[in-house]
């Protein structure tokens, strides 16, 4: 299989093993399911949910710019979304070279992808620096260095930024 | 005027201590100072050294990562970020800051600007700031004096005392949650809870804005 060069991107609702604890698992159904249906209704052309992962999904974009564009707006429509439990996300994204592996996607730059939603908080994208570069200018978005932050089972620290709407 | 450089500091292992003063120059023990293939200004830790110490100027910018150990920062520092998994962190005096922490204690004194701290479990506690931007999972969160918040938690406490004037936001699912205003303001405020109770002894007025939102906690805004 070819490498094939795009935008890896993890969201995951924050807290969910919690909320499920607290209001049971018809409320951790809901979640679920407004997480999907506002994702895929968000996603343009050449993107895709390549799968569900629990409380997360894994998503693919050809273009860096249209990543971080959905991710924000994204996060402005959870914030914005109603009920009696809100929707907290958290989002990483990172540019690289995955393996395709049928639908599925694999590889260094994918676990990178899952290691850098893990330090996000609620409401916030964070990228790798590589995608940040990637990108270049974007109206409408800064990207606040954080600096190289270690993460699991990576050998190096790896430089992190955060969008941010402006 | 060029910005002034921002000192980095990575370990994967071990702590970091660091001193600011005015005027001092950049210092190292338990590691070493040097320039990264990307140009950073750089401290690694020595191989044999459980700790970094370093020693620099009032209003450094700091950016700081490690794996796990405690980051423990003195004196007036300039923008601070910091990224570790667990352990305790504290920033007596910084003008912008940032941590990232899974667990432990976070221990802010006063920060001028944004104090931002993302955690999943680590108890958090500031001192002051402009604008405080928490969000934990089941971390309590404790500000002691705040122009401007904005708090998450699913089931952390939050304990926030406002300045009066600015716009507190805080959003639980299950914790807690207590606002206390300066004596004689009238702030401007919207309560929500499910079904959780909610008690407000603050008359209501237009000095700032308290908007608190939970599903099963409790809310309850005072006058200090």
């Amino acid at each position: 299989m070819n490498d094939i060069a795009g935008a890896i991107v993890f969201t995951d609702i924050v807290g969910f093993t919690k909320m499920t604890d607290l209001h049971g698992d018809d409320v951790a159904l809901s979640l679920l399911e407004r997480q999907e249906k506002m994702v895929r209704s968000a996603l343009p052309e050449r993107s895709r949910v390549v799968k569900e992962l629990g409380d997360g999904l894994l998503l693919w974009f050809d273009e860096a710019p249209a990543a971080i564009e959905t991710c924000l707006q994204l996060q402005r429509d959870f914030e914005a979304t109603e009920g009696d439990v809100p929707l907290w996300v958290r989002i990483g994204i990172h540019w690289g070279c995955p393996r395709q592996r049928g639908d599925d996607i694999v590889g260094r730059d994918v676990n990178l992808a899952a290691r850098i939603v893990d330090l996000a908080g609620a409401g916030e994208v964070l990228c790798s620096e590589a995608t940040a570069a990637v990108v270049g200018a974007l109206p409408g978005v800064e990207f606040e260095p954080l600096g190289p932050v270690f993460v699991r089972g990576i050998a190096e620290p790896v430089p992190i930024v955060r969008a941010v709407p402006v | 005027m060029a910005a002034p450089e921002v000192i980095y500091v990575s370990t994967r292992h071990g702590s970091v201590r660091v001193v600011a003063s005015p005027g001092a120059a950049l210092a190292v023990d338990g590691g070493q100072i040097e320039r990264s293939p990307e140009g950073r200004l750089q401290i690694r830790r020595d191989r044999d050294a459980s700790r970094i110490d370093v020693r620099c100027a009032s209003g450094s910018d700091l950016t700081i990562g490690t794996a796990s150990g405690s980051v423990e920062c003195t004196g007036a520092l300039g923008s601070v970020r910091i990224s570790t998994t667990s352990g305790k962190v504290s920033v007596e005096s910084a003008t912008k800051l940032d941590v990232r922490t899974r667990s432990g204690v976070v221990a802010v004194g006063a920060v001028d600007d944004e104090c931002r701290v993302m955690t999943t479990s680590a108890k958090v506690l500031v001192g002051s700031a402009g604008r405080a931007t928490v969000a934990t999972v089941s971390g309590h969160v404790l500000c002691g004096e705040v122009d401007r918040a904005e708090v998450k938690t699913v089931s952390g406490k939050v304990a926030l005392a406002t300045k009066g004037s600015g716009r507190v936001a805080a959003k639980t699912i299950s914790g807690r949650v207590d606002v206390t205003v300066p004596s004689g303001r009238k702030p401007a405020t919207r309560l929500t809870s499910v079904s959780g109770r909610i008690d407000s002894e603050c008359p209501s007025g237009t000095d700032g804005e308290i908007l608190v939102s939970t599903v099963s906690g409790r809310i309850k805004v005072s006058s200090a």
